[in-house]
């Protein structure tokens, strides 16, 4: 390299250098991080000043979380994003129930002619409250099922600016009294659930009307179990309002609105069958809350949906204190009263909690489960025991697994180490998840080295779980008195009992009982993938249905004060209404 | 022949003795260009944080006076005032006290005027407090528009009978007097509002964004309706102008605007909130 090349290398390394030392020095703005305090400040005041002006805690006990946001944004007067989460009370849901096909059926409508027994009520009650003519419905299928009822439609909000477009929106009923119409028969909006007059109920889903005839159709979905279930969850809870809406939704419908989806009957998950759906149904899944309604089986829950989501079909039957109980895994009302149980598990705390908020009956609850259905926690059962039955356990493996005839054998075992010489050994019918059996070795050792110790008789328990003869592994003991072991996928609690024990010896006493969990599940919860399971009925009990509110409240989880405001400001207001407290959790960004 | 000497300057030295020359020269007009710029962010930021020092002193404390045995109760006259050594208008915490307020004035002999404030605060740079207060009225009640609530009755306005079923509704006290509000949906969401002193609306007009509604001889603008999931309807905003205090700012360049959200504690009223813009140059 010649000498001059040289020379401009150092001129280029030194100008390098004296760029990224005069950048490197030069501080830029930082309007960010101000920006940022700023709105940390504005916040904190708005927090404080509307929770001592009352407005928080008027909102809340309403469940007005849009008020919320829309105080902060009115008073800022900018548009502040806001996003969060109020824990401690139920939430507002739109709740969507899937629609079967033959749920949902058509009726056929046209114009109102002067023949029609209420031509002069729709003309001075209807039509002029219609931008456009009033249509009846045809005779149909569905209102030969129902009592006689015919559904007039109009375009009834109608606004001066936008009257000319035809927008039918909303259903009178005329339930054969008379062509009443006062305001008993106030219009039912789209989406609406309306009652057909025989105590059925329907809701108003679409209507299609050709603008060049008047004729067309509209869309009616069958809503019983909507209504019913509506009509709970509107009541209060712990005495704080919440807002519920429930729709019902088809695979053809756009559920991004919705915050929790329900699937009733066994003929849903039938439909979901197809990949395509499953598919669909897996998405919802990964969005939002699911919960299945329905007695399952085995072919319902093996390689499907609900399989994909954790749950496992356990062919493990049930009976109660008394005997009680079924080999088909169904629980009838022959069995006497349901007591149910809440677990110490937040989840099982917070279904409770809201179950006592809507003044449930917990004697009143008749919920069967059908079906068993477990949730895995990699191998082992997973007893979520969201809700359980107290007097109802899981028959394949909630026996005591306690030998009670240990045999005296002086031969030395091998791994179990031990200078006494007072051993017991026998066997156990050990079931795994699936409550199939095998025998396994156990040995009921004293513990010590020394004859002195050997005499205080520390017992501990010993079990060979591969069968190959020795005690000599890590994971099989010794096991003292009380202490927790899981064996072939279940949680056990070791016990070694004295001859204090009603109908044991000396030493002759020793196993495992399973943990209280083997109780059985009436809900399912897989909390990892936000799917529940409950029991179906046609027709859910008042306090069944609360059971089934409580259950959907927490599993839909605190209210969310609806936002993308994922900034680093936050706050957090602490309060309470009614005594009940609650805390408001807010991130902002604008 | 030549002999080479020594210190000779070659064609490749001169070349990157001048790309220096100018690479330097570069750097400087770099650097130079960027010195106003972080003196300038340097005075933003103290100006920023002296408003927010101002303005916690300003709303968070009652101030204090020296007259007699002293006390927080400087706006009670004019010795007191006269006596001031630290300007707070809170009542409490975050509280405007509407009598304190009352007796800041930016020219004023006898009330506590702009240099006063400078001289009790302490700031050399200059500062323009606008106070606005935004009621919010709860609306969330509701009821379908033909069927009012007992007591009530509906509006007579054609516009009325046009809007969409549901009509929520709500009160609110401000400066003596109870105004009641009917909150009604047309197409494009919840935007028009009926107000009467009692619950006969009969004779009420429809009113929007930005039109006025009075209480005890003040003007309040309806800024918002709630159209945010949910409770949609039940909410409707108000505000109204205060007072503004401080000197004249040219509010474009280089002044720093920072807004602090106190509750006003008015008397006869339901307690609301506050917007003291804070402006500082």
């Amino acid at each position: 390299m010649r000498k001059g090349q040289m020379h401009v290398i150092d001129a280029i390394a030194a100008v390098m250098i004296l760029f990224l030392f005069a950048i490197g020095g030069l501080s830029t703005a930082d309007d960010r991080d101000w920006s940022q305090f700023e709105n940390q400040i504005i916040a904190d005041d708005l927090s404080y000043t509307l929770k001592e002006t009352g407005h928080i805690d008027e909102f809340i006990s309403e469940g007005n979380t849009g008020s919320l946001k829309q105080a902060f944004n009115g008073i800022t007067q900018r548009d502040f994003s806001t996003s969060g989460g109020i824990e401690g009370v139920a939430p507002n849901l739109g709740i969507g129930f899937f629609r079967r096909p033959s749920q949902i059926h058509e009726a056929s409508v046209t114009n109102v002619t002067s023949g029609d027994a209420c031509w002069v009520e729709v003309q001075n009650q209807i039509q002029s409250r219609s931008a456009t003519p009033v249509l009846r419905t045809e005779a149909s299928p569905i209102q030969n099922r129902n009592s006689p009822v015919t559904l007039y439609i109009g375009d009834y909000h109608i606004n001066e600016d936008l009257a000319s477009q035809v927008d039918y929106d909303s259903i009178w009923v005329d339930r054969n009294d008379n062509c009443n119409f006062d305001r008993l028969s106030d219009p039912s909006e789209i989406d609406e659930i309306f009652e057909w007059g025989s105590g059925n109920h329907y809701e108003f889903r679409d209507v299609d009307v050709d603008v060049d005839n008047w004729n067309g159709t509209i869309e009616l979905a069958e809503a019983d179990q909507m209504k019913r279930l509506q009509d709970t969850m509107a009541e209060e809870v712990n005495g704080i309002d919440n807002h519920v809406k429930i729709d019902s939704f088809t695979f053809d419908d756009s559920t991004e609105d919705l915050d929790f989806h329900i699937f009733a009957e066994k003929e849903s998950i039938e439909l979901i069958e197809d990949e395509s759906r499953r598919n669909t149904v897996n998405s919802m899944i990964e969005e939002k809350p699911v919960l299945f309604m329905a007695n399952l089986n085995q072919s319902l829950v093996e390689n499907t949906v609900l399989q994909d989501n954790g749950f496992r079909w356990k062919d493990l039957g049930y009976r109660d204190q008394r005997g009680c109980g079924v080999t088909d895994q169904e629980i009838s009302s022959s069995c006497g009263t349901l007591e149910v149980g809440f677990s110490s598990t937040a989840d099982s705390q917070i279904t409770k909690e809201m179950m006592s908020g809507l003044e449930a009956d917990f004697s009143g609850i008749s919920l069967y489960p059908e079906g068993s259905v477990v949730t895995e926690d990699g191998e082992a059962i997973s007893f979520d025991k969201t809700m359980y039955l107290q007097n109802f356990a899981y028959s394949e493996i909630s026996r005591d697994r306690v030998n009670r005839g240990l045999t005296e054998n002086t031969s030395v075992v091998e791994g179990a180490g031990t200078s006494c010489n007072n051993i017991t050994t026998g066997t156990l019918d050990l079931p795994d998840s699936g409550g199939n059996l095998q025998t396994l070795d156990i040995v009921n050792t004293q513990l010590g080295n020394s004859p002195s110790y050997c005499s205080q008789n520390n017992r501990a328990l010993y079990i060979d779980r591969d069968g190959d003869g020795d005690y000599l592994d890590s994971d099989e003991g010794p096991f003292q008195d009380g202490e927790t072991i899981q064996i072939r996928g279940l949680d056990y609690v070791t016990r070694i009992h004295s001859s204090a024990v009603s109908g044991c010896g000396s030493d002759d006493c020793a196993g495992f009982v399973l943990d209280e969990n083997a109780q059985v599940n009436v809900f399912t919860f897989n909390s990892d993938r936000e799917v529940g399971r409950a029991p179906y009925e046609d027709v859910y009990s008042s306090e069944d249905r609360k059971a089934l509110a409580g259950f959907i409240y927490m599993m839909a989880g605190s209210t969310q004060i609806q936002g993308n405001a994922g900034g680093a400001i936050s706050t957090n207001i602490y309060s309470s209404t009614e005594e009940e407290p609650f805390r408001v959790s807010m991130r902002w960004e604008n | 022949m030549f002999k080479p000497l020594k210190g000779q300057v070659s064609i490749e030295f001169l070349a990157s003795f001048f790309l220096y020359i100018l690479a330097v020269m570069a750097v400087f007009q770099v650097v130079s260009g960027g010195i106003p710029d972080f003196s300038d962010s340097m005075d933003q930021k103290k100006l920023h944080y002296e408003a927010k020092y101002v303005s916690d002193q300003i709303l968070k404390q009652p101030g204090f006076h020296t007259e007699g045995q002293g006390g927080t109760n400087w706006e009670k006259n004019t010795s007191t005032r006269n006596s001031l050594n630290s300007l707070g208008l809170a009542s409490e915490y975050m509280k405007i006290e509407p009598e304190k307020l009352e007796q800041i004035e930016t020219v004023s002999q006898s009330k506590v005027n702009y240099s006063q404030f400078t001289e009790t605060v302490g700031v050399d740079n200059q500062y323009l407090f606008n106070f606005t207060w935004t009621p919010v009225v709860n609306t969330q009640k509701s009821f379908y528009k033909d069927d009012l609530p007992s007591g009530f009755d509906k509006p007579g306005h054609s516009l009325y009978d046009r809007a969409m079923g549901n009509v929520h509704y709500g009160n609110v006290k401000l400066n003596g007097e109870t105004r009641h509000f009917l909150v009604t949906e047309h197409r494009t969401g919840y935007n028009t509002t009926y107000v009467s002193g009692d619950r006969d609306f009969e004779n009420s007009d429809p009113k929007g964004l930005d039109a006025d509604v009075n209480f005890g001889g003040r003007d309040f603008t309806i800024t918002g309706f709630q159209n945010i999931r949910y409770d949609r309807g039940g909410l409707v905003v108000l505000e109204s102008h205060i007072k503004e205090f401080g000197s004249s700012l040219d509010r474009s360049a280089g002044v720093v605007k920072f807004n602090r959200y106190p509750s006003y504690d008015a008397e006869n009223s339901d307690l609301m909130p506050m917007r003291v813009e804070v402006y500082v140059s």
